[in-house]
C-alpha cells in the first residue's frame, strides 16, 4: 500500500475518533492532548482491522504515535516486515 | 537472577473470590469519558466482571475461609501445616503481621512459621521460591502461600486507569518437598521506577490527612486522591513489553528448555490487549496463554496467577505434558518467571467467600 494512502486512512480515522476536523498530518497528537494511552489502543485495534496488520507490542509507545506521519511510517514498516 | 529448585510440588490451589459481582458497566457513570469509548475499551482490554470484597471483608477472612474449607474437605490436615507464607499489599494492619493473625484465627501451634511478603503482582513467584527456600531446610512439612488482595480499597472509583481492572481475592496453594523434575526460576527488580505503581500516602513517609484524601483530576480526566492507586499506565504497558519475552527467551536458553515443552504459559493478567500484544510477540497461541482471568474476576495482583491455573490448567496423564511456565510482573518493579511442572498439584478449585 502506498504511503499517501496509508496516510490518507489514518487521518480518516483520527478525525473520526476525536471528531477534530483540523487535524493534520504533523498535528502533535500527544502534546495537544488529542491521544492517550487508552486513546492509542483504540487506535491500535482500528489501525490493525483496517490495515488488517499486527503492530509489534513494543512498537505501541507515544514516540510512534506523536503525529501522522510517525504513524503512517509504523504502519509501513509493518507491510514491509 | 536464575535459581533452580528440587523436589518442589504445589500440590493443591484453593482462590478465594469475595461474593460481590460487579461489572464494567456499573463504574462507566464515574468515569469522565464518553460512554462509547469507554465501550470501545471494554472490549479492547477484555474488561468484564470483577469480584469485590465488602467494607470489612479483609485478607485474614478470605484467607482463613479458603483454609478452613481445604481443612473441611480433607484436602489439607492440620498438624502437616508448618508455615504461612502470605503475600498482599493490603495487609489488615500495619503491624501485627496478617499471617499471624490467620495463624491465630486458625489455632495453629506457636512453631508454625508466619511471615507477610509486600508484593503484587509478581507475588506468586516471589511467593513460591521463599517457599521452596525454606522446604529446602526439610523442617517444614507443608507450607500455605496465600496470595491475597483487597486492593479495590485502595482504588478511586473515578479512576478509569485502575477502577475497571482491579478485583480482590486470595489464593492458597499448598506447596511441599515431593520427587519432582527441576523448578527454573528468574528474578529481577528495579526500584528506580517504582513510583509507576504506587499509593503515595497511607504509610509513614506521607500519613493520611485531609489533604492527603483529597480528590484531584489529572491530565487524562481520572479523579483520585494520594490515598488511592495511581498507574502510570502507558510507562508500565512499555515495561511489560519489553521485559516479558525476554525475560521468557533468557530463562528458557539458560536452562536448556524447549518452548515446545511447555504447554501452558499462565501469566498474570493486568488486560487482554497486553496478553494479546505478549503472545503475537512471543508467538505463542491465545490457546495456551489464557487471557480471560481479568474479564470473570479482575486483577487481583499476586492472587492472578493461581487464579489462572484453578480456571484454566486441564492435567494430563503424561508427565511433561504438565510442564508450565508462569510470569509475573509489576509493583516493585518486579518480574520474575518460572518453568515449573504441575502433575502433583491434585486439587485445584474456585470457591465464594461467604
Amino acid at each position: 500500500m502506498k504511503s499517501d494512502l496509508i496516510k490518507k486512512n489514518i487521518l480518516k480515522i483520527i478525525k473520526k475518533m476525536k471528531h477534530d476536523d483540523k487535524i493534520n498530518l504533523e498535528t502533535n497528537l500527544i502534546s495537544r492532548g488529542l491521544l492517550d494511552s487508552f486513546d492509542i489502543i483504540i487506535l491500535v485495534s482500528q489501525i490493525e482491522k483496517k490495515f488488517k496488520i499486527k503492530i509489534s507490542g513494543d512498537k505501541i509507545n507515544l514516540k510512534n504515535f506523536l503525529n501522522i506521519n510517525k504513524i503512517s511510517k509504523l504502519v509501513k514498516n509493518v507491510y514491509h516486515f | 537472577m536464575f535459581i533452580t529448585f528440587k523436589n518442589k510440588s504445589i500440590s493443591a490451589i484453593l482462590s478465594v473470590i469475595p461474593n460481590n459481582k460487579v461489572t464494567y458497566e456499573e463504574g462507566l457513570k464515574n468515569y469522565n469519558f464518553s460512554r462509547s469509548k469507554s465501550m470501545k475499551l471494554k472490549k479492547i482490554m477484555g474488561f468484564n466482571t470483577r469480584y469485590i470484597a465488602n467494607k470489612t471483608t479483609t485478607v485474614s477472612d478470605l484467607s482463613v475461609y479458603g483454609i478452613e474449607y481445604l481443612l473441611k474437605n480433607k484436602i489439607l490436615n492440620k498438624k502437616d501445616i508448618s508455615g504461612i507464607i502470605l503475600v498482599t499489599q493490603t495487609p489488615d494492619y500495619i503491624i501485627p503481621p496478617t499471617s499471624n493473625i490467620i495463624q491465630s484465627r486458625l489455632n495453629l501451634p506457636d512453631d508454625t512459621l508466619c511471615l507477610d511478603i509486600n508484593q503484587g503482582c509478581a507475588g506468586y513467584l516471589i511467593g513460591l521460591m521463599i517457599c521452596f527456600n525454606i522446604l529446602d531446610t526439610k523442617k517444614f512439612k507443608k507450607i500455605l502461600l496465600i496470595n491475597g488482595d483487597v486492593l479495590s480499597k485502595k482504588v478511586s472509583k473515578f479512576d478509569r486507569n485502575t477502577h475497571p481492572l482491579i478485583g480482590d481475592g486470595a489464593a492458597i496453594s499448598v506447596i511441599e518437598n515431593k520427587k519432582n523434575s527441576n523448578f527454573f526460576f528468574s528474578v529481577n527488580m528495579d526500584g528506580k521506577n517504582a513510583d509507576f505503581l504506587k499509593i503515595q500516602a497511607g504509610g509513614i513517609k506521607t500519613p493520611s490527612s485531609k489533604l492527603t484524601a483529597k480528590l484531584k483530576k489529572d491530565l487524562h480526566g481520572n479523579t483520585r486522591s494520594l490515598e488511592n492507586l495511581s498507574m502510570k499506565g502507558d510507562e508500565v504497558y512499555l515495561f511489560i513489553m519489553s521485559i516479558v519475552p525476554s525475560m521468557i527467551s533468557k530463562l528458557l536458553k539458560k536452562n536448556r528448555v524447549d518452548i515446545k515443552r511447555i504447554k501452558y504459559f499462565f501469566f498474570h493478567q493486568p488486560n487482554q490487549f497486553i496478553l494479546k500484544k505478549l503472545s503475537e510477540k512471543m508467538n505463542i497461541s491465545e490457546k495456551i496463554m489464557p487471557n480471560n482471568i481479568v474479564g470473570l474476576f479482575g486483577n487481583s495482583s499476586g492472587a492472578t496467577i493461581p487464579i489462572n491455573i484453578c480456571n484454566n490448567f486441564v492435567k494430563k496423564k503424561n508427565f511433561n505434558d504438565n510442564t508450565v511456565c508462569l510470569a509475573g510482573f509489576g509493583v516493585g518493579l518486579t518480574w520474575a518467571s518460572a518453568i515449573i511442572n504441575l502433575s502433583s498439584l491434585k486439587y485445584k478449585k474456585i470457591i465464594k467467600y461467604s
